[in-house]
């Protein structure tokens, strides 16, 4: 039967570092992939989910049993979050697609959709994310962690309002915000 | 009612709530539309892109948790016989009491040691005294003491705390500015730099002042003095990579580094990367590659090729780096020619590197972009 996760916890507490990498191989994945849904950034994503183990590795002492590992793990990410993006805010970090990318005047977006290797075959799926990215991205942040918290990563109502220290009532009238709004920017797709 | 729908697609509903508002969705051709509506957002959410962590994060992190040592509490709390939860929590308590005794005999002890060397006021003062008034040609005192002083190993006596508190509200930025700019009478920083620099790098850290001016200060001796001059050492290095690890202080550091031509800096780092300890350089450039280059900025720019242990590199900035010939392929710049000239030696050496055996591996440092390279 394998351990749950806060058992993991404790047994990494206690100097079972293969507790930790167990840890690691269950929700990573899931936690690269919150952050990707926050910013859009493959690359802060992967740094920000780096950060939230190493973060965790400090702060294993704060750990107690009696507490959802998840929500601690999540508790730590959005702290993370909340600081990156804040300390980030001030500047610009992405690049544009525009940018001439060849003196022919091609663009970096040009040349990177002519490395696709079947740029045909995976145009639906590709219209499909950049619609979702450019609507999730469209969501006031404070909506959006809540919206991927809840349907991507599958928390709990109650587990995001201990997360990020708001009322259930609040998580759920964010949650029928962000609905709202998305359903406005995606409604030709779903039409 | 769209907030029962939403709460039922996400299992927020208990199995009675969940099963009476179905039967009133089969009733109801609206409810059935909308239903179907918000199944199929939340479809649309999960073809999204979805992605994989790297391999390499995964290693950076496994061996992160190897170094961890486990403290002497938990091991304790796991003898056997121990295991059970209630004797952990009682077993915890009475030795949070224990530790806690032990911190106050080691805190009586130390403030013993300390009491001991503030009774010879030379043994503080003099160094202050040197610093304050001495020849400028014998500064190597004074460095000491500043360093000291920075890093809080002097004996708390009332005048050092004094001295202290001045060093919070006023003096450190001064006392730096002196140590720095008295070494350097010819408008070169010498050989005598290292102490300044590690006070500098500490400065910088805010392990010394909050103040936002010292700091600003810093930034400034290290953007617009050291940078330039393209200095090499552990100390350097060290304040370089505080600097932008701080996230609060990298913007500064940006708009100073903007200032200069960043293009021309990122260079002079490159070629001040010494060849045996590149893990720090390596840091600092891998940052600046994810910080540096707002909207529509040469690419090619901010691409750099290192040559050197891997294992460090990765272990340093794992999650900056990509391994990648997207440079030499001149895919990202806007000056392929360019970006090739200047990338090419540097490629061929990590290349030669890497094939007599002198490197792990070869790592090109490239601008983040959205896009996957």
């Amino acid at each position: 039967m394998p351990r749950s996760d806060g058992e993991l916890m404790v047994a990494f507490q206690e100097g079972d570092q293969d507790a930790f990498a167990t840890l690691y191989d269950r929700h990573g994945r899931a936690l690269v992939n919150f952050f990707y849904k926050m910013c859009y950034d493959r690359a802060l994503a992967e740094d920000l989910m780096q950060d939230t183990f190493l973060k965790l590795l400090r702060a294993r002492g704060k750990y107690r049993p009696e507490a959802s590992f998840k929500t601690f793990l999540y508790t730590v990410a959005k702290n993370l979050w909340i600081d990156r993006h804040r300390s980030q805010k001030a500047a610009p970090k992405t690049v544009s697609a525009e940018v001439r990318a060849q003196e022919d005047g091609a663009t970096l977006g040009d040349l990177l959709e002519a490395n696709a290797e079947s740029p045909v075959a995976r145009l639906a799926d590709r219209e499909a994310a950049d619609l979702v990215r450019t609507a999730l991205l469209g969501l006031p942040e404070a909506q959006r962690i809540v919206f991927v918290m809840a349907e991507a990563q599958g928390l709990r109502y109650r587990e995001i309002s201990d997360i990020l220290g708001i009322p259930v009532g609040t998580v759920k009238s964010r949650m029928n915000a962000a609905v709202t709004q998305l359903r406005g920017m995606l409604g030709r797709v779903l039409k | 009612m769209r907030q029962e729908l939403i709460d039922l697609l996400l299992g927020e509903l208990d199995p009675a709530e969940a099963e009476a508002l179905k039967a009133r969705i089969r009733g109801e051709p609206e409810l059935q539309r909308e239903l179907f509506e918000l199944e199929s957002l939340f479809g649309l959410m999960r073809r999204g892109e979805a992605v994989e962590p790297l391999g390499a994060t995964r290693a950076a992190v496994v061996a992160a948790a190897a170094r961890v040592r486990t403290p002497l509490l938990v091991q304790l709390r796991a003898l056997p016989g121990l295991v059970a939860y209630r004797f952990r929590r009682s077993a915890r308590f009475r030795i949070a009491v224990i530790s806690l005794a032990a911190h106050v005999v080691l805190i009586a002890i130390l403030a013993h040691i300390l009491l001991r060397r503030d009774a010879d006021p030379r043994a503080d003062v003099s160094p202050y005294v040197t610093f304050k008034d001495g020849p400028a040609e014998d500064i190597k005192p004074a460095h000491e003491f500043q360093a000291r002083l920075l890093q809080r190993r002097l004996p708390q006596s009332t005048r050092l705390r004094q001295y202290g508190v001045e060093g919070q509200e006023q003096a450190i930025e001064k006392g730096i500015g002196t140590l720095l700019t008295r070494q350097r009478p010819d408008g070169s920083f010498g050989d005598a730099g290292e102490t300044g620099y590690a006070a500098l790098a500490l400065l910088a850290q805010g392990d010394c002042s909050a103040q936002a001016t010292a700091r600003g200060y810093a930034i400034r001796i290290a953007c617009g003095d050291i940078l330039a001059e393209a200095k090499r050492g552990q100390a350097h290095g060290a304040m370089l990579a505080a600097l932008v690890e701080d996230f609060s202080l990298s913007y500064a550091f940006m708009n100073e580094f903007e200032r200069m031509g960043y293009q021309t800096a990122i260079r002079q780092l490159v070629l001040a990367v010494p060849d045996d300890d590149i893990s720090r350089e390596a840091l600092l450039l891998a940052r600046l590659a994810g910080f540096a280059i707002p909207a529509g900025r040469d690419l090619g720019d901010a691409a750099l090729v290192v040559s050197g242990d891997r294992t460090k590199l990765l272990d340093a900035a794992p999650t900056r780096l990509r391994v990648t010939a997207a440079l030499a392929r001149g895919r990202l710049s806007p000056d392929p020619d360019l970006a090739k000239a200047w990338a090419a030696p540097l490629f061929e050496k990590a290349m030669a590197d890497l094939e007599a055996g002198k490197a792990s591996g070869v790592v090109l440092l490239t601008l983040q972009s959205p896009y996957r390279l």
